[in-house]
């Protein structure tokens, strides 16, 4: 089944690229796309939560010289971001519902592959393939159907990970080496997780280590790693921005969780104070650049610096809460984020302007768009009762807790202020007054469509969902990251600490 | 039947309504999601009210004598028991002597219980206090966060007063907002404000209690902001949000202590742990962060400047925020996390700044000329007055005087609302002789100024009693809240005084030019800062601000709203007085807080209660009656009190202006600087890369083309490498 999640988008593509017909590749698309969502939700729903670990596994050999095999599986860490790749390349379909090229679609759907293969990829080797993958198909769409300054935008984006990329490559193959020991190389995250020689306290583990995570900061990103996130997002397409912000960033904060901490619990206690460090100078940096934009899909994408620094928190702080707070954050910021790019990229379409001074008043002219954008920006500012807040909240306590990053998370909920701030002068500049004759007489003000509906609909319910009902997401989130919390429990005793303190309420 | 098996409708009922309201509110008719909203809000009232009875027949009963009999042997045996072994353990001495102070406690503790049983009339329900609790977020190794409900007396309180005010509410608001486009939208937003706090005091989580508070907060902002045009309304909309989250982040790192200390979040594990595991000094901090929450929720100083510029919301909004919501979860907050304070040194500090903001804002009161701001005022002054009860270990009179309070301010800002909707204007000195045009908001605003006051026997004279006199017990335990005692004497003066000037100017005097009048409009909030004079313009055009002639009274809805809550504001002191024996401290009496005094002593506190409240209002009549001179011209002091002593002032330019001047560099900076270092160092390699290679051509296409190729040479390679 996983097959299928991966190489049905992969024959659509090919499909697509070959076609002529543009509405035959978009209905191909959005055909491929619903057909993945309702898959991938039929595995959540039919996982196993008591059994637990990686199910639905299919393993090849592929390069059986030197270790190389072709094995996918999910567990609970990977099934939400593998429904979300579906979800959101479906809504982002109907967001781009009139675009005329074929291409476009094909891309879409390679990106759909690949970011699934991400997700499922328990080989170390495989994994890399897909995670480079990722990047041409996103590189075009910036690149071709960008805005203004796509090509900087897009060779930016490409360059930067590469950068990356050289990093990973490098660490995830001495990682199978050194944990071979002389022996049989294996690249299997599953003879990997729990090796000695990985999880040691030596120089060469915590170079490995850093190798894997430069890569992941880049993606996640993490200050000051973060300058090619404002750019591509500027200038991507609204579908491109969707997925960017909805799933691409989150192979960051997946990687950290699948592969540092699992593999590396001793390197990431070394590293802990930086990465704490890092995570919050992103929550408070970027959410006070974010409040000096003057471009309204540039102010989301710095918002991200600071969400996703959240979720590098919950990762710094090695305890459970803060693990899940990140998963959560992560899940949370893919819907609303998501939304949020959704929504702007349809107020663009009217105005033909996302220069904030511009959009005054869109509240009063088109209510519906207007209502859900202040949703989502509440929602992008932490309101209890969406996903954020939860999200959140987790990743502050587990950080919280842990007194090696205790300063830290004091430090970051004064993010939560900025964070705050900026959405409201947002809403306030964007939504709020009313606007001008001049306005109404040169931008195309109609509400919402029953389509751009549908598109928003789904994420709309998600963040509700997960904002209220955390258990239709956390145990599967508890059961992903276990295989990380007990590396970091065999190397640590701050788990025993904690837990002494669970009381018998 | 248990409550449990209904109570999570309460909370649920205006939460539908909202839902209801928000999407197809306009599809059903003008007044058919009001109705809605008032009829699901009219059944959780009924529910509460059930709640109630069944909590209080399940609730253990105690003897009034008895009680005053257990809490003055705790204070005057016990206690003094308890510090010696303290003393003894602190000073290193012998076993022996510990042992004796150590046999001598436990004697003494067991006499309390012996005491506390013969106290006790009936014992409680074997399931009281009744909770329950589902799983909500589980996470392995951890206790998570569980959503469950506690219902016991202080909820059981806070759920009734919170549901029958609110309804009362939207009962006026049906008539009140009659003439707004957005009907809907408003009873959407004031239905789950309402849902949102009656789930707060119901949560028994304190994750919970913070997600709701939150979402309160969220509600509010959008409510204050109803008339989200104004540029006015923005900004306080804003300003209320920003300043009340500033205040939990404090709230936030309170809660995230506490789960590190007890591992769970559960209120009644908190009871039970927070005398054992917490070591002074962490008690004292936990119980100032939860503090700093309650200090912004409930607009005490330094944080009050977001309940002044709040009054930009529809009246009925202002209602809700100062009687039923809102500020009355800060108060709430600290009540029921009373054993983390107990634990620690936090309540001095509780009561001080309490007390200071009750004075600080009974003196600006007067300054007003604004009706609703007058109430604002006072609400922080009332507010103060509750901390203050609570900082004097009087939890009971604090409550008390939180449940007297919410009936009378609800009146009176709906009194308020009925004034303004009558006369046509929020200036007292522009209102023409109401006496004559509006009976039912007179007689009630009187019953309402006069229980505000603290004139017996209306309600806030017995609760403002109680509190005054847990302070002077307190004295025994720390000098200070005998200044404290001046001070809350103070206040009360001040509140009869602005009431009654508030009634007099508005209902007596016949209209006259305000001299106040430049002052009527952003009386020192932050609007006269950073709002241009176009915008200053344009929001008083939106106003339509048009005097009534003559005033017109309120029609049925609005006045059976304001006969209600009159009903409550005469009577519900009763409750809580000696007539009854203190039925009310009898009920939610915890048994472990001294919350009553010796009635032999009370009457002194009457004498000088009721002297106070009349000398107020004595002197307001002096200088307000029918017949007085109209009011001069504000003078130098007035002023100062006007713009609020400049705090407002103070924020906005030494936080707001500095922070928002600074984005644009920095957000410059980090396009420029950090991103130009990229640049550069990309620039760098292309340089180099030129020189050491001139074949290449410098097109995107080609490099995405060598990429692509390079990778399937290398997987092809080692394709074949595998296979041979």
């Amino acid at each position: 089944m996983i097959s299928l999640l991966i190489f049905l988008p992969l024959v659509g593509a090919l499909v697509a690229a070959f076609s002529r017909h543009a509405a035959l590749s978009r209905w191909l698309t959005l055909a491929v796309s619903g057909v993945a969502t309702l898959v991938s939700l039929g595995l959540w729903l039919g996982y196993d939560l008591v059994a637990g670990g990686f199910q639905y596994l299919q393993a090849y050999d592929w390069i059986p010289s030197v270790g190389i095999r072709y094995v996918v599986g999910l567990d609970g860490l990977s099934l939400p971001f593998v429904f979300l790749t579906a979800l959101l390349t479906f809504v982002a379909t109907l967001t781009e519902w009139k675009r005329t090229d074929s291409g476009f679609f094909a891309l879409f759907l390679l990106l759909q592959a690949a970011l699934t293969a991400v997700f499922t990829a328990l080989d170390l080797v495989l994994f890399f393939v897909a995670f480079e993958l990722v990047l041409i198909p996103m590189f075009f769409i910036i690149g071709v159907w960008g805005y203004d300054r796509r090509r900087y935008a897009a060779v930016k984006f490409l360059l930067y990970s590469l950068v990356g990329s050289v990093f990973l490559f490098v660490a995830l193959l001495a990682a199978g080496f050194v944990a071979a020991e002389g022996g049989v190389v294996s690249f299997d995250y599953r003879d990997l997780v729990g090796n000695a020689a990985l999880a040691a306290n030596t120089t060469t583990a915590l170079l490995i280590c850093l190798g894997f995570i430069v890569a992941f900061l880049i993606k996640l990103p993490a200050f000051p790693l973060h300058t090619w996130l404002p750019h591509a997002h500027t200038q991507a397409p609204t579908a491109g921005s969707i997925l960017l912000a909805g799933v691409l960033l989150k192979m960051g904060g997946y990687g950290m969780i699948r592969f540092n901490i699992a593999l590396f619990p001793d390197a990431m206690l070394t590293l802990q104070p930086l990465l704490a460090t890092l995570a919050v100078v992103g929550i408070l940096y970027g959410g006070f650049v974010a409040l000096g934009q003057t471009d309204l899909k540039q102010l989301i994408a710095y918002s991200s610096v600071n969400h996703m620094g959240f979720t590098l928190l919950g990762i710094a702080s090695l305890t459970a809460f803060g693990v899940h707070g990140a998963v959560y954050q992560m899940v949370a910021h893919g819907v609303i984020t998501g939304l949020l790019f959704m929504l702007v990229g349809m107020l663009s379409v009217r105005t033909h302007t996302r220069t904030i001074a511009a959009l005054t008043g869109m509240y009063t002219a088109m209510p519906v768009l207007g209502g859900l954008l202040w949703l989502a920006m509440l929602g992008g500012a932490g309101m209890p009762g969406l996903a954020g807040f939860v999200g959140e909240f987790q990743a502050l306590l587990g950080a919280f807790q842990n007194p090696a990053t205790t300063a830290f998370a004091a430090a970051a909920v004064i993010g939560i202020l900025v964070n705050g701030a900026l959405m409201l002068w947002t809403i306030q500049r964007v939504l709020q007054g009313e606007p001008t004759t001049q306005m109404r007489e040169n931008y195309d003000l109609e509400d919402l469509g029953g389509l751009e509906l549908a598109a928003a609909a789904p994420l709309v319910f998600l963040a509700l969902l997960w904002g209220l009902w955390p258990p239709s997401l956390t145990p599967f989130i508890d059961a992903g990251v276990q295989p990380a919390l007990q590396a970091i429990a065999n190397v640590s005793d701050l788990a025993g600490d904690l837990a002494g303190k669970v009381t018998g309420f | 039947m248990s409550p449990l098996s209904y109570a999570w409708l309460i909370p649920l009922l205006p939460a539908l309504g909202f839902g209801v309201n928000i999407l197809f509110g306009y599809r059903l008719g003008k007044r058919g999601g009001a109705y809605l909203s008032i009829g699901l809000l009219l059944v959780s009232t009924l529910l509460a009210t059930a709640l109630l009875v069944q909590v209080y027949q399940a609730a253990p009963q105690w003897d009034a004598h008895g009680v005053v009999e257990v809490t003055e042997f705790e204070s005057n045996v016990v206690a003094p028991l308890e510090e010696e072994v303290a003393g003894a353990l602190a000073i290193g001495a012998s076993a022996g002597r510990v042992e004796a102070a150590r046999n001598d406690l436990n004697a003494a503790l067991d006499e309390l219980h012996a005491l506390e049983d013969a106290a006790l009339v009936r014992a409680a329900d074997p399931r009281f206090p009744f909770s329950a609790e589902i799983d909500w977020l589980n996470i392995e190794g951890e206790a998570g966060l569980p959503f469950g409900f506690v219902l016991d007396p202080l909820a059981a309180l806070m759920v009734f007063m919170v549901a029958f005010v609110s309804l009362l509410i939207h009962l006026f608001s049906l008539e009140y907002m009659a003439g707004e486009d957005r009907y809907p939208t408003f009873f959407a937003y004031i239905s789950l404000f309402a849902a949102a706090m009656l789930a707060m005091v119901m949560s028994r989580n304190l994750f919970h209690v913070l997600l709701f508070w939150e979402l309160m907060g969220v509600m509010s902002y959008l409510l204050i902001g109803f008339f989200y045009k104004k540029t006015a309304a923005q900004q306080a909309m804003k300003k209320a949000f920003l300043v009340t989250k500033i205040a939990d982040l404090g709230l936030m790192l309170g809660i995230f202590w506490i789960y590190r200390e007890f591992g769970t979040l559960d209120l009644l594990a908190l009871e039970t742990l927070a005398p054992t595991v917490l070591s002074a000094s962490v008690a004292t901090s936990i119980g100032l962060l939860l503090f700093v929450g309650a200090v912004g929720k409930s607009a005490q100083f330094p944080l009050h400047v977001w309940l002044l510029d709040a009054m930009e919301g529809p009246t009925p909004v202002s209602a809700m925020i100062h009687a039923a919501t809102m500020v009355a979860a800060g108060v709430y907050l600290v009540a029921r996390t009373y054993p983390v304070f107990e634990a620690g040194n936090a309540l001095l500090t509780v009561a001080w700044i309490g007390g200071f903001t009750a004075l600080f804002a009974a003196i600006l009161a007067p300054a007003f000329a604004d009706i609703k701001k007058i109430l604002a005022w006072s609400t922080v002054s009332q507010l103060g007055l509750m901390f203050l009860g609570l900082g004097a270990f009087g939890w009971t009179a604090a409550l008390f005087h939180l449940i007297t309070h919410a009936f009378f301010k609800a009146l009176l800002f709906l009194c308020s609302g009925a004034m303004i909707h009558g006369s046509g204007t929020q200036d007292i000195f522009e209102m023409d002789q109401l006496k004559k045009y509006m009976p039912t908001t007179r007689w009630t605003f009187i019953i309402g100024g006069l229980s505000l006051a603290g004139v017996v026997p209306f309600a806030g004279f017995w609760s403002k009693d109680e509190v005054m006199l847990a302070v002077k017990a307190a004295v025994s335990t720390q000098w200070s809240y005998a200044l404290l005692i001046v001070i809350g004497y103070g206040a009360s003066l001040l509140t009869a005084f602005y009431v009654a000037r508030a009634y007099l100017i508005a209902f007596e005097q016949p209209r006259q030019d305000s001299p106040w009048k430049t002052a009527a409009w952003n009386e020192g909030g932050f609007g006269e800062l950073n709002m241009s004079a176009a915008e200053v313009e344009a929001d008083r055009a939106r106003e339509s601000h048009h005097l009534h002639d003559p005033p017109h009274e309120v029609g049925y809805p609005m006045g059976t709203a304001l006969w209600l809550l009159a009903g409550g504001a005469v009577t519900l002191g009763l409750v809580g007085s000696p007539l009854t024996d203190f039925a009310l401290q009898r009920f939610v009496y915890l048994g472990a807080i001294p919350h009553l005094e010796p009635i032999s002593a009370q009457w002194l506190g009457w004498v000088i209660g009721t002297a106070v409240a009349f000398a107020g209002i004595g002197l307001a009549y002096r200088l307000y009656r029918e017949d007085a001179a109209s009011e001069r011209a504000p003078w130098p002091l007035v002023q100062l009190l006007q713009k609020r002593f400049y705090i407002d002032h103070l924020y906005y330019l030494v936080f707001a202006k500095p922070l928002t001047w600074l984005t644009r560099p920095v957000a410059w900076m980090d396009r420029r600087l950090l991103d130009g270092l990229v640049d550069a160092f990309a620039w760098l390699v292309r340089v180099l890369g030129d020189v050491l290679r001139r074949a290449q051509t410098g097109r995107l296409e080609h490099y995405i083309w060598t990429l692509a190729a390079t990778a399937l040479v290398l997987v092809v390679a080692l394709s074949y490498g595998g296979l041979s």
